[in-house]
């Protein structure tokens, strides 16, 4: 049959599209405009300048890669688990995995302040002493709640990943040519969940660095504060920021995309 | 004049190296059951859709109780279809879904109810009114969707592949049920299906396809029994076809597997001694035990493999390089032959088919 | 007899298998139930640890419903706002029979936009329209337009509210696009079959069948405002009365001058986010058992 192009399907595109654009656009040529009459590139140099942007850029990395490491610590034992032995389970992991969406970050850091800010006592034995006394007990609680924040995404990419292989199969294979667990899990599961884990862990990235509310009330020197107090005092530079970290999150969607290629997008977030 | 007729049809798909289907020809009568019967890929559903208006010709004509449709859209043809899928709407209950047609046109509430009922009682599903699809049986959802196509009073029936998503079992009682009913409401019908079964119990006519082309029209006994090409012969039923080499034409005879075999002679008409030709024979043709006539044709060789289907023994006979299957109707009282021995089969001359 | 001498086995290595998940739900418990449960109870305390329901009556003193009802609104207002032009768009790069290069392009932008957010969103949109924002001033000096003065301000109900659905729109184009997709092809031809035209089709089958999913994404988007905070501390530096932004304010001191108060607070979102994902699982369901 053949089928016009429609006035109205253009319409709702256009729109979109420059919902989406007006705001890069705009943000781009405010972002070169910090020297009077002419496009330069001040703010960027301005905004790279400040030794502090180094320091809280290079504290928010380590504190993803941290992130990152301990989601899949925690993640890919637990998916693979709960797919191979113990899929009664499935349903009570998923619902814990989903919590996020339903304690958001500043009711969690709420929590995790109120919680851990004096010894934590179970029928009288103190457990742990407070974490948010030294600053790397309190980098600990940040990268705590980060994984927490992590846990839907990162999930729902392995167990994904995990779908998409049929582990069972693969693991019995295995366990049928001699294969012990350490074998099965690095030199089989973990090779053909590589693109799911890769993608798991760049939402992760693209989550955790600019991170403005966990980092701020646990008052730890992270590159979202940071962005927020440069927006305090700074015009041009903020500008120059924004784009910046639209630059990161472009990179990060664009190997997702690049890697997960007709297997169903994992890159659906909420804030 | 036909109620319905194509006229030298043809589809060519953008982009696309061949036509989809290619000067088919054909009519059909009032309340006719025809079928379109070919491998997939052979352009019977392609024809089926151009029919129903979801694909237009590039060329021909279809015409529909005298007026031309290729150019109406679908919803303005008034034929009803079956889709393989069933194609049931899943937000709306069995009732709403065979009411549907009748609603879009506008008929008064009563009447819908009125004719939800009648086709409920149609297809025995009385009780399940009020039930979504996904609540149905795969079974119980076809007949909805028959149901739901019947509904608005359809001038022509298309049914496309309804039942190969089915189990066996309910595939058997379903086609039956169609026919029945087809057959009740008189309702001029188009079945496509690549399962020769299917199409030979249920048609008053097969259309054989393939790669686009019509390869004959015919009776069920027609397709199977006299079959105009090695397609048609090899496709519809199983078959041993093998080439042979004419020894006299006149007199209708060949070598086929080392041995002289008699064949009508009128099957060999232009044929010269030499000419290579293909001799099929329908296993079931060939037995082992003599029929008590005068039988002029054997075969003589080592029983390889037989397999037991149920109603028949087949057995896989060598004779020379050439592998023979022999059906053998199932009797308690006598056993199948032991694998290694020998065993000579017999045919007549009238069931060796020449075609080529 | 042989065959219950197989049982105690099988029940032991159950209770191993169970180990495997240790873990994970230790760090459930540590890190997301304890500190929501000690906020749950601590709702229900007076200072000195009697139980009352005061903090929870408190909720409903000034200016709290307030914040409550604001967050409610922004939510609600770009959830539909962003969930009608995500859907619209996603329906023309599906059906709209529109060029095919531009899904891809399309697709991955909304990705990145879907999870751009927090401090550098703000940053775009205080560029923007802000008070000297590059669009602010194209509509000022060209068009003679000032945007402000027609009663426009970013860092107010109504530019909050397009600054979420920066992200909002494009997170309903990636789920509604896959949605749209599931629409069978025999679901339209069967209704042109059966007479209907292109819109008695979406008005009866297309539109319904999407309709779980619609809703769905639309309370999913709403959870995704009603939780949000950076953005709108960074946008408006606290001075809107977000319950988040409240919340944030009791932690940062005690404001309400009773710290219980503050938990019962970030109790009350917690009902409102589980009541969301709730309502959306639901109709997640039913949309999962449709386009089965």
């Amino acid at each position: 049959m053949a089928r016009r192009v429609s006035w109205f399907a253009w319409f709702w595109y256009v729109l979109g599209a420059l919902y989406f654009i007006i705001p890069l656009w705009g943000t781009f040529v405010f972002s070169l405009q910090k020297e009077r009459g002419t496009f330069s590139l001040a703010a960027y140099q301005s905004a790279f300048a400040d030794p502090k942007f180094a320091e809280t850029f290079l504290y928010s990395n380590v504190m993803a890669v941290l992130t990152i490491i301990f989601s899949l610590l925690l993640v890919v034992p637990t998916a693979y688990w709960v797919h191979l032995r113990v899929p009664r389970m499935r349903p009570v992991v998923e619902f814990i995995t989903l919590m996020p969406f339903v304690i958001p970050a500043i009711v969690l850091v709420f929590g995790l302040i109120k919680t851990f800010s004096r010894p934590l006592t179970i029928l009288g034995v103190t457990v742990l002493p407070p974490l948010t006394n030294s600053s790397l007990s309190t980098d600990f609680l940040l990268v705590a709640g980060y994984v927490v924040l992590s846990l839907p995404y990162m999930y729902r990419a392995v167990d994904n990943g995990l779908r998409a292989m049929d582990v069972g199969t693969l693991t019995e294979a295995a366990q049928s040519l001699g294969a012990g667990w350490g074998t099965i899990l690095w030199r089989i599961i973990l090779p053909n969940l590589r693109s799911a884990l890769l993608s798991g862990a760049l939402l992760t990235f693209a989550i955790v660095v600019g991170e403005l509310t966990i980092a701020t009330f646990l008052g730890r020197p992270a590159f979202g504060p940071y962005l927020a107090l440069i927006g305090n005092h700074k015009v041009y530079e903020p500008a120059a920021l924004a784009i910046v970290s639209f630059g990161l999150t472009w990179l990060a969607m664009g190997i997702i995309d690049r890697v997960t290629r007709g297997q169903g997008g994992t890159t659906t977030g909420a804030h | 004049m036909a109620f319905l007729s194509l006229t030298n049809v043809r589809k060519v798909f953008p982009n696309a190296q061949t036509a989809a289907v290619e000067d088919f020809t054909l009519d059909v009568e009032k309340g006719e059951f025809v079928s379109f019967l070919g491998p997939s890929g052979c352009g019977k559903t392609t024809t089926l859709r151009m029919i129903a208006g979801f694909e237009t010709p590039t060329a021909g004509a279809i015409v529909m109780d005298g007026k031309e449709i290729s150019n109406e859209r679908p919803n303005q043809r008034n034929i009803g279809m079956v889709f393989q899928s069933y194609a049931l709407f899943p937000n709306m209950t069995v009732a709403d879904n065979i009411g549907f047609g009748l609603k879009v046109k506008g008929a008064p509430k009563t009447d819908i109810k009125q004719r939800v009922t009648e086709m409920l009682a149609l297809i025995k599903l009385e009780q399940l009114g009020g039930r979504y699809p996904y609540q149905l049986s795969g079974g119980q959802q076809q007949r909805v969707a028959l149901a739901r196509a019947i509904a608005i009073r359809p001038k022509l029936l298309l049914l496309d592949e309804p039942l190969s998503a089915l189990d066996a079992k309910i595939r058997v009682s379903l086609r039956n049920e169609i026919r029945a009913i087809q057959r009740q409401l008189g309702i001029t019908t188009i079945y496509v299906t690549h399962d020769q079964e299917e199409a030979l119990s249920l048609s008053d006519r097969v259309v054989v396809m393939n790669h686009g082309v019509i390869e004959q029209v015919g009776q069920p006994f027609e397709i199977y029994n006299f079959p105009k090409t090695a397609f048609t012969a090899s496709f519809v039923g199983t078959l041993n076809m093998h080439d042979a080499t004419v020894l006299d034409a006149a007199a209708g005879e060949v070598r086929l597997a080392g041995a002289s075999i008699a064949v009508p002679s009128a099957a060999l008409g232009g044929h010269r001694a030499g000419d290579t030709v293909k001799v099929a024979l329908r296993p079931e043709l060939l037995y082992v035990h003599p029929t008590g006539a005068a039988v002029e044709n054997t075969l003589t060789g080592v029983v390889e493999n037989v397999a037991f289907l149920g109603a028949v023994a087949r057995i896989h006979l060598a004779v020379g390089d050439t592998t023979i299957l022999v059906d053998e109707f199932n009797n308690p009282q006598l056993s199948v032959p032991a694998i290694g021995s020998t065993l000579t089969t017999y045919f007549t001359p009238e069931s060796c088919m020449v075609l080529g | 007899m042989a065959t219950t001498v197989q049982n105690p086995p099988r029940r032991s290595r159950l209770t191993w298998t169970w180990l495997g998940l240790v873990p994970f739900f230790l760090f459930a418990i540590l890190f997301i139930f304890l500190p929501s449960a000690s906020l749950f109870i601590d709702s229900f305390r007076t200072l000195d640890g009697g139980f009352t329901f005061a903090n929870i009556a408190g909720l409903f003193q000034p200016p709290i419903p307030e914040s409550y009802w604001l967050s409610i609104r922004v939510s609600a207002m770009t959830a539909v706002g962003g969930g009608l032009l995500g859907f619209f768009m996603a329906y023309a790069l599906t059906v709209g029979n529109l060029p095919r290069w531009l899904r891809p392009v399309t697709l991955t932008f909304a990705g990145v936009a879907s999870n751009f957010a927090g401090v550098p969103l703000a940053f775009a949109f205080i560029s923007t329209l802000g008070r000297t924002g590059f669009v602010t001033v194209i509509l000022r000096d060209l068009f003679g337009w000032n945007i402000y003065g027609a009663g426009f301000n970013l860092y107010s109900f109504i530019g909050l509210s397009v600054t979420y659905m920066y992200f909002q729109f494009p997170l309903m184009l990636l789920i509604m696009i896959p949605a749209i997709e599931g629409l069978k092809r025999d679901w339209r031809e069967a209704a042109e079959n059966l007479g209907a035209s292109t819109f008695q089709y979406w008005w009866r089958v297309g539109l319904p069948i999407l309709m779980p999913s619609l809703l769905g994404t639309m309370l999913l988007l709403f959870g995704n405002a009603f939780g949000a905070y950076a953005t709108a501390y960074a946008l408006t530096g606290g001075t809107l009365n977000l319950i988040t932004i409240q919340i944030g304010a009791q932690m940062r001191g005690d404001v309400l001058r009773n710290p219980n108060l503050g938990y019962a607070m970030a109790l009350g979102m917690v009902v409102i986010m589980a009541v969301t994902i709730l309502g959306y699982s639901w109709l997640q369901r039913i949309s999962e058992r449709w386009l089965k």
